[in-house]
């Protein structure tokens, strides 16, 4: 082969070479693309939240309804390309429900499903990124927004059913004004109607606390078992209010206990999966009896557990 | 390898070696062609909603204020009774229920009536989407499947016609609702 020969054939596996980089390019893309695919959920969500908005759209009362979205689970796939845990964002316009993958800015095509707008409902336009969240039709405004559970009126849909003999439960107090309510409810909640059998494991601490000159609050836990906490603090308080009338406030935990010896030494010894609320009792709750409040804490529990 | 040096010097020889090596690019390309296609039928993207989008439009025609008597003070609904002033005026469905996307669904409302022989009498019929439910129906009708095509869902329910507001005035009526969907 002359020179003039040797530089053809270099120029042609050459070219072969940038043919195979472009096509494995090509490749890699593709297979990452299906990989980051939302395609499935993102069709899903718009068409069962679309054809909810529709329902809603018939303008016949009101109505709220908790919606948690399916977060995205690793797959070999997403695990060799590092592709990042998925979410969505919901955005409903007046004509539609549109899904784009998280973040909606990087997110070019939205899938979209529409609904067909009722004269008198006012649709307000809203965005929404979380994996649980609420559309509500009251009055005649339809809305999504993020789950919160501080002013929501329903409490958390998702599943905690469980039998409770596999399940026990317990309850500290942070002030001695409050150990009658903290006995009433273990003993209420105790190994003898409860958690009876062999395998059952903690679950739930019921802490009560006191301050005199404070409304009656439930704290719940900024934790791993935040939704478990957050949904057992919202039942107790649908229940006290079903029964006095009036609803206590429901706040995330800012760490107001943390120097109390009870509570930090539960915190450092507690079992990973045990969740906790803490009720704050004023001066107005240590009046009603101790039973009357554990009542309402079993009740709770039931709720729960169902 | 002595002609493929010879090939490769002069331009048809360069168009020679091009032709030996097209079954090679047309097995990658096949090869490539295959990858993406076992790929794409394991990986399941579709939902067939088909009925349940039949099945919600056409409870929204039964449930809301689009063909059903209202009472105006309170708005209250009466579901199961037809107000016949809105269902003769035969824009009522598409004022009520407005897709912004027309190739979404379109459906057919038709009355009728049974006398005491059995006998079925037919009193009249009105569209949403009248425009898409002639186009979809043509294609339901020529025995098209697939995408272009479309799915109907027809459900009977029995109703009262109100000729007037205060129900002095009415009929016991047969409600054929049939609802057409776009295959997708």
């Amino acid at each position: 082969m002359n020179k003039r020969g040797s530089e053809d054939k270099l120029f042609f596996i050459l070219w072969e070479l940038m043919a195979f980089l472009m096509v494995a390019i090509i490749i890699l893309i593709s297979v990452r693309g299906v990989a980051n695919n939302n395609t499935y959920w993102k069709t899903y969500y718009s068409r069962d939240l679309g054809m909810m908005a529709d329902i809603a759209n018939i303008n016949q009362g009101d109505f709220v309804m908790n919606y948690a979205l399916k977060e995205s689970t690793d797959n070999f796939l997403t695990d060799i390309y590092f592709i990042d845990k998925k979410m969505f964002d919901i955005v409903l316009t007046q004509k539609a429900v549109e899904v784009y993958d998280y973040p909606k800015e990087k997110s070019m095509y939205p899938t979209t499903f529409p609904f067909a707008k009722h004269k008198n409902v006012n649709v307000i336009n809203e965005s929404v990124s979380a994996n649980f969240l609420v559309m509500t039709k009251k009055g005649n405004e339809l809305r999504i927004s993020d789950y919160m559970i501080e002013n929501a009126e329903v409490c958390p849909s998702y599943s905690t059913s469980k039998e409770t003999r596999l399940t026990k439960f317990h309850s500290i107090y942070l002030d001695n004004k409050v150990k009658p309510y903290s006995d009433s409810v273990k003993t209420i909640l105790g190994t003898s109607r409860y958690g009876n059998d062999p395998q059952a494991k903690n679950e739930s601490m019921i802490i009560i606390a006191y301050s005199g000159n404070e409304n009656l609050t439930l704290y719940y836990s900024d934790d791993a078992n935040t939704l478990l906490s957050q949904k057992l603090s919202c039942i107790v308080k649908m229940q006290y209010s079903n029964k006095y009338n009036y609803a206590p406030e429901i706040k995330k935990y800012d760490g107001r206990f943390d120097i109390n010896p009870e509570f930090s030494k539960y915190i450092a010894n507690k079992e990973p999966q045990e969740y906790w609320i803490i009720v704050l009792l004023s001066d107005n709750e240590t009046k009603i009896p101790q039973n009357e409040f554990a009542g309402i804490i079993e009740k709770a529990i039931i709720e729960y557990y169902k | 390898m002595n002609m493929t040096k010879n090939n490769m010097k002069n331009k048809k020889g360069q168009i020679e070696y091009l032709l030996q090596n097209a079954f090679r690019i047309g097995f990658t390309i096949i090869a490539l062609l295959a990858f993406f296609l076992l790929i794409n039928y394991y990986i399941n993207n579709k939902i067939d909603t088909r009925y349940v989008q039949a099945e919600t439009l056409a409870n929204r025609i039964m449930l809301s204020d689009a063909l059903m008597l209202q009472e105006r003070g309170t708005s209250r609904i009466y579901t199961g009774i037809v107000d016949m002033n809105k269902f003769n005026d035969k824009t009522s469905l598409d004022k009520s229920i407005k897709y912004e996307f027309n190739r979404h669904a379109a459906a057919k409302v038709k009355l009728s009536k049974k006398d005491v022989y059995g006998n079925v009498n037919y009193i009249g019929d009105i569209y949403l989407n009248k425009n898409n439910w002639d186009n979809l129906k043509t294609t339901i009708n020529s025995g098209a499947t697939g995408k272009g095509s479309a799915t109907m869902l027809i459900k009977d329910i029995p109703v009262t016609c109100a000729y007037d507001t205060d129900l002095n005035n009415y009929d016991y009526c047969i409600m054929t609702v049939e609802v057409i969907v776009p295959n997708s």
